[in-house]
């Protein structure tokens, strides 16, 4: 035991590895970054648990990164370990340019779990390098979520940093730069919000004065009256003209984007049964 | 040291309850024995306060062997470690409250039987001895149990440390380093004058040890157990 722990505590601390990670992200903008931890829980009766297993990520300064996972991905451990609450079994990161533990980052670091508004403004009062939010908005109302969001915007305009778990994922959709999502205790998609929510080549069309849509469209539906239908980025040109050949009117013509829901749930539908198809 | 004495600010505070049930306990005790007419025998007050001295000593074993398991549970020892703390101060401001905590009970103990026995120079000198061998002796206590309570279950932590302190009062003679606790209140009647100063200075001394080798061992530990 006493080996395994030596070996944890030096590869979260001691390791040249850690040493120049630290030091690079010191000068670089980083400022959190895991490098392959993984986490291994044992039980009483020593059955082993992974929260975590080769995980990795790298925050850049002045964003706000949304982590999303369902309820047991390792979010939280992951927190824990940045905050040197918890070790890691493999691997090692840094928090502001220090390795996790570090009192000196977290000086400059506000952390708050599940909270109330004026928590929030307690964990901004000493102007944090980087906050870290775990399940924010949560048990807030309404009102007191949109006076969250603002605050959270307002900080990152002063070029600060925020990394946000939450469950809250409209809330993510609107505020988060990027976006990781984990599952099992790894990474499984990571990207800008815009990006990943942008579905490929596809584009929305409203027209009106149409009864039906043209050929080679598809998912026609009626929303007030007017014609909607999809239709892809090569297609999109011929789809107006037919439109406008039938007497129609385009009304807008959109990119095809999914909820931040939609995206969730896909992309951890798709990750189970990846899991699944080699056994 | 300002996060040192907000800790022990807080420890006292979640344990305001159980301080003020002993702080009135020796007074609660005392009028048992309290007579109008006549102060109370001092062999009597001397068992009671021997007793409440013994009783103060395992509370506070027990106290520190749960503190760290309690604020896991709680998770308030999260929002604490994820400030600018570090594990040392942690255990340290834990400590002080213990401290605190004994300082108030044992005053408590002294202000009783005074109140029983009567002002005097004897029974002030003798009072003033008991609360300083009986706040050694739970400080050192205190320390084991915390020391203890960072790698095992809270409840065999306190029952090791009460065992470690009280022990040695079986054995006819017990080595001051071994036993501080014994030679600190080991004389029949708690009403002495003296206080041992070399057991006194070698339990402070030992938990000032115990408690860095309970950092070296909390500072490699996780606070936080997988919940989700």
């Amino acid at each position: 035991m006493k080996v395994r722990q030596r070996r944890r505590f030096h590869s979260a601390l001691g390791s040249p590895r850690a040493f120049f990670l630290c030091r690079y992200n010191r000068i670089v903008a980083a400022v959190l970054e895991f490098e392959g931890i993984s986490k291994r829980y044992r039980s009483f009766l020593g059955r082993e648990h992974w929260a975590l297993s080769d995980f990795s990520l790298k925050m850049e300064r002045g964003e706000i990164v949304g982590f999303l996972g369902p309820n047991g991905a390792g979010k939280t451990t992951a927190i824990h370990i940045a905050l040197g609450l918890a070790w890691p079994t493999a691997g090692h990161g840094t928090l502001l340019g220090q390795v996790f533990g570090a009192v000196s980052s977290r000086r400059k670091l506000g952390f708050l779990g599940m909270l109330q508004r004026v928590g929030i403004a307690q964990a901004l009062i000493n102007d944090p390098e980087l906050l870290i939010l775990d399940e924010p908005t949560s048990a807030l109302d309404p009102l007191s979520r949109l006076k969250v969001r603002e605050l959270l915007l307002q900080h990152r305009t002063g070029g600060k940093s925020i990394f946000l778990s939450s469950h809250q994922l409209s809330e993510v959709e609107r505020i988060c730069d990027r976006v990781i999502f984990v599952q099992k205790g790894r990474v499984i998609a990571s990207g800008r919000t815009q990006d990943l929510l942008k579905e490929s080549d596809e584009f929305e069309i409203t027209a009106s004065g149409l009864r039906s849509a043209p050929p080679e469209t598809r998912n026609s539906h009626t929303e007030n009256g007017h014609l909607v239908f999809s239709t892809t980025a090569a297609q999109q040109r011929s789809a107006i003209e037919q439109v406008w050949s039938a007497g129609g009117t385009v009304i807008s013509v959109v990119p095809k984007t999914r909820t931040m829901e939609e995206l969730f749930v896909e992309l951890m539908t798709n990750s189970e049964s990846g899991r699944r198809k080699p056994q | 040291m300002i996060p040192v004495l907000l800790l022990a600010k807080n420890f006292l505070r979640q344990n305001r309850w159980l301080l003020l049930a002993f702080a009135a306990f020796p007074f609660l005790l005392g009028a048992f024995l309290w007579s109008p007419h006549h102060a109370a025998s001092q062999q009597d007050v001397s068992e009671i306060v021997q007793m409440e001295v013994r009783y103060g000593v395992v509370v506070l074993a027990f106290l520190d062997s749960s503190a760290i398991y309690n604020e896991k549970r709680s998770r308030r020892i999260v929002g604490v470690l994820s400030k600018a703390v570090t594990r040392e101060q942690y255990l340290l401001g834990l400590l002080l409250g213990s401290a605190y905590f004994a300082v108030t009970y044992f005053a408590s103990v002294a202000a009783a039987a005074l109140w029983l026995i009567g002002v005097s120079d004897l029974a002030v000198g003798a009072l003033s001895s008991m609360f300083v061998r009986g706040t050694l002796a739970a400080l050192w206590t205190a320390s084991v149990a915390l020391f203890l309570s960072t790698f095992v279950y809270p409840f065999f932590a306190a029952a090791i440390a009460a065992a470690l302190a009280f022990a040695p009062f079986a054995l006819s003679h017990a080595n001051t380093f071994l036993a501080p606790v014994a030679a600190l209140l080991g004389a029949s009647d708690s009403l002495v004058r003296s206080i041992p100063i070399s057991a006194g200075m070698i339990a402070i001394a030992e938990s000032a040890i115990i408690l860095l080798l309970a950092a070296q061992i909390f500072v490699r530990r996780d606070v936080t157990v997988n919940i989700e």
